[in-house]
């Protein structure tokens, strides 16, 4: 009983920051943008795939696949952004109008992997030396240290970004109010461009890392990320870089435990129903706002 | 003061009064050429079963113009984008397969469980409306997931787990179908019954302003709890209907995040607060989906996602809203 409790904490650790990794992402261009960006899932989903193609089929190491997938979804979201992006920050209604939009980006995605990779789940194969580890009586498969230390280089980095350098104080400054960063001088449009293209970037490192956690995936698991990503940033407060690695970390520690606990339908739903709890208690999100205030 | 009334002759000033406040103003044989209109679809709905072979794409033709309108009802008017719509349909659906096939109610009892089914859950759903937006449209998407998740965990012979409910029983399909078409239509009736009268300007309120048009005495919180409730009900209507329709119901149907979204994208694209939009909306996108459906069935996902990025790019008001933007004396005729 207590190696499967220490075994549930570990996972929920190791998805746990995966989980904040992928709220990140979302809430840089929530935040900046104040767009929610409903094809965040598939922009993940994406980087699963460029995992696939180059593991299964070219025979990489996993690792080059991180820096591909960066590349890939900076440039896609780049082109993305020069097509939409003006219109959409122009929008009567800037959040439902993105929010349509970017629902119709991930159709057409979803639909696009589907035509290259047929419907059936793909996995990523990868040998690693050794294969686990054996820590304290738990196996701990290779890939998942891999996924977590790279998750763990790459959150502190993010947080040394948005709090240390310019554009990043500058991000921050958009989530507070973006009529008075126009005021002193700043390009919001460049700055949205940047938050968007690092922020597809991000999630396509994030599918990588996911895909050598979950092992399978198929052109549909998108929404499933994307869904994911809300109820982690909405949980921990849109727009709150902290709240969304506490949210991520809360959001996989019920989904474990009650998985041990209750059963693996049950996990799921816990995951929602404490964020429905939260959402009615503050509906600021865990420390929303007042993180920005202080 | 008289240097003013000089400026503007009286005579000038009350003729373009006279101009142009009626220009806004809903022409009054408009909403009789529309309800003549909708009589007319409804007459050839009825004759439909007997010229045409099958009446499938018709019954869903007129269900998704019911959800579409239905939706634009909460949507619409009060800018509140429930990505969980889904729920009220799959309630729905449940409600009357799980009446019709463990507890044998004939068709109407299996309608109306699914009517206090839809009600019961919007009102359930009701603390949701307190929050807004993006908020909003997640918790009530995560909602819908919740409700798959408690039916597939539900015993087997309340829910049928989660392979579903195959009803045995035969229902006769053009009876289901003239059913849906008065869903249909009751829907369209409604919504513009709630336009012409001052509760449409109200909602319109709402949607424009909501602190402002608490301020000025309209009852936000009733009407918007009113809406929700109608437009729950009648979404699990039409899922009842389709769940006796195709006598076969499972978790992942009656609840597939595609009936939201649907919903919203054939709404919007017609145009959201009006009420032709979404049954134009509906029409189009239907007709478009079986065309595309039958001769490039990957590609269908694909280009109803284009038409949706496309939607919001270039008519971010949808059809009868763009068309009204360009321009306004057709405010006159359409709504």
């Amino acid at each position: 009983m207590t190696s499967l409790m220490t075994g549930a904490i570990v996972n929920a650790v190791a998805l746990g920051i995966l989980y904040g990794l992928l709220g990140l992402s979302l809430t840089i261009v929530y935040g900046a943008m104040r767009i929610a960006n409903l094809a965040h899932g598939e922009m993940v989903l994406a980087g699963s795939y460029v995992a696939y193609v180059v593991t299964t089929k070219l025979g990489y190491s996993p690792v080059v696949a991180i820096p591909t997938a960066f590349v890939l979804l900076f440039v896609l979201a780049l082109a993305l952004f020069a097509v939409a992006g003006r219109r959409l920050l122009a929008a009567r209604d800037p959040e439902m109008a993105s929010f349509l939009f970017f629902y119709g980006v991930s159709l057409m995605v979803a639909s696009g992997l589907l035509f290259l990779f047929d419907a059936d789940a793909r996995s990523v194969i990868f040998q690693f030396q050794p294969l686990s580890y054996r820590v304290l009586g738990l196996v701990i498969p290779k890939a998942r240290v891999v996924a977590v230390g790279v998750a763990l280089l790459l959150v502190p980095a993010l947080f040394l970004f948005l709090y240390r350098t310019t554009p990043g104080k500058a991000l921050r400054a958009a989530v507070m109010n973006r009529d008075a960063l126009r005021i002193v001088g700043v390009d919001v449009e460049r700055l949205s461009l940047v938050a968007f293209s690092v922020s597809a970037g991000i999630a396509g490192v994030t599918g990588v890392l996911l895909a050598l956690v979950f092992p399978a995936f198929t052109p549909f698991s998108g929404l499933d990320y994307t869904i994911t990503g809300f109820v982690v940033i909405v949980l921990g407060g849109l727009g709150s870089p902290l709240g969304a690695v506490l949210g991520g970390m809360l959001f996989a520690f019920s989904e474990q435990l009650t998985t041990l606990w209750i059963g693996q339908s049950a996990g799921v739903l816990a995951g929602f129903l404490i964020l429905v709890l939260v959402v009615a208690i503050r509906p600021a999100g865990l420390i929303g706002q007042a993180e920005w205030k202080s | 003061m008289s240097m003013v009334m000089q400026s503007v002759p009286p005579a000038e000033a009350a003729r373009s009064v006279r101009q142009r406040a009626p220009l806004f103003r809903l022409h009054r044989a408009s909403i009789w050429i529309w309800c003549l209109t909708l009589a007319g679809i409804s007459l050839v709905a009825v004759a439909i079963p007997a010229v045409s072979a099958g009446v499938s794409f018709w019954f869903y033709l007129f269900q998704w113009i019911a959800l579409a309108s239905a939706l634009n009802l909460m949507a619409g008017t009060t800018g509140y984008v429930p990505f969980g719509f889904a729920a009220f349909f799959g309630i729905g659906a449940y409600a009357a397969a799980g009446l019709t096939q463990f507890h044998h109610a004939p068709t109407w009892a299996a309608l109306f469980g699914a009517m206090a089914a839809g009600a019961l859950l919007a009102v359930l759903f009701a603390p949701t409306l307190r929050l807004r937006g993006v908020f909003f449209s997640v918790v009530s998407l995560s909602l819908a997931i919740v409700l798959r998740s408690l039916i597939v965990l539900l015993p087997e012979d309340v829910a049928g787990g989660s392979s579903g409910i195959t009803i045995t029983g035969r229902h006769d399909p053009i009876l289901l179908y003239y059913l849906m078409v008065a869903v249909s239509m009751g829907s369209v009736a409604i919504a513009t019954a709630i336009s012409v009268t001052p509760h449409g300007l109200r909602l319109k309120a709402i949607g424009d302003d909501l602190h402002a048009a608490q301020i000025i005495g309209v009852n936000a919180k009733g009407l918007r709890l009113a809406m929700w409730v109608l437009s729950g009900t009648i979404a699990a209507m039409c899922g009842a209907l389709e769940g006796l329709y195709s006598s076969a119901i499972d978790p992942a149907a009656a609840f597939n995040i595609l009936i939201s979204t649907k919903a919203i994208i054939y709404a919007a694209l017609g145009g959201l607060g009006t009420v032709m939009g979404p049954v134009i909306g509906a029409v189009i996108m239907t007709v478009t989906d079986e065309l595309i459906w039958a001769r490039f069935p990957i590609a269908n996902l694909f280009i109803l996602g284009l038409i949706v990025s496309a939607t919001v790019l270039f008519f971010p008001r949808g059809i009868v809203g763009s068309l009204l933007q360009r321009h306004p004396r057709f405010r006159r005729w359409f709504f």
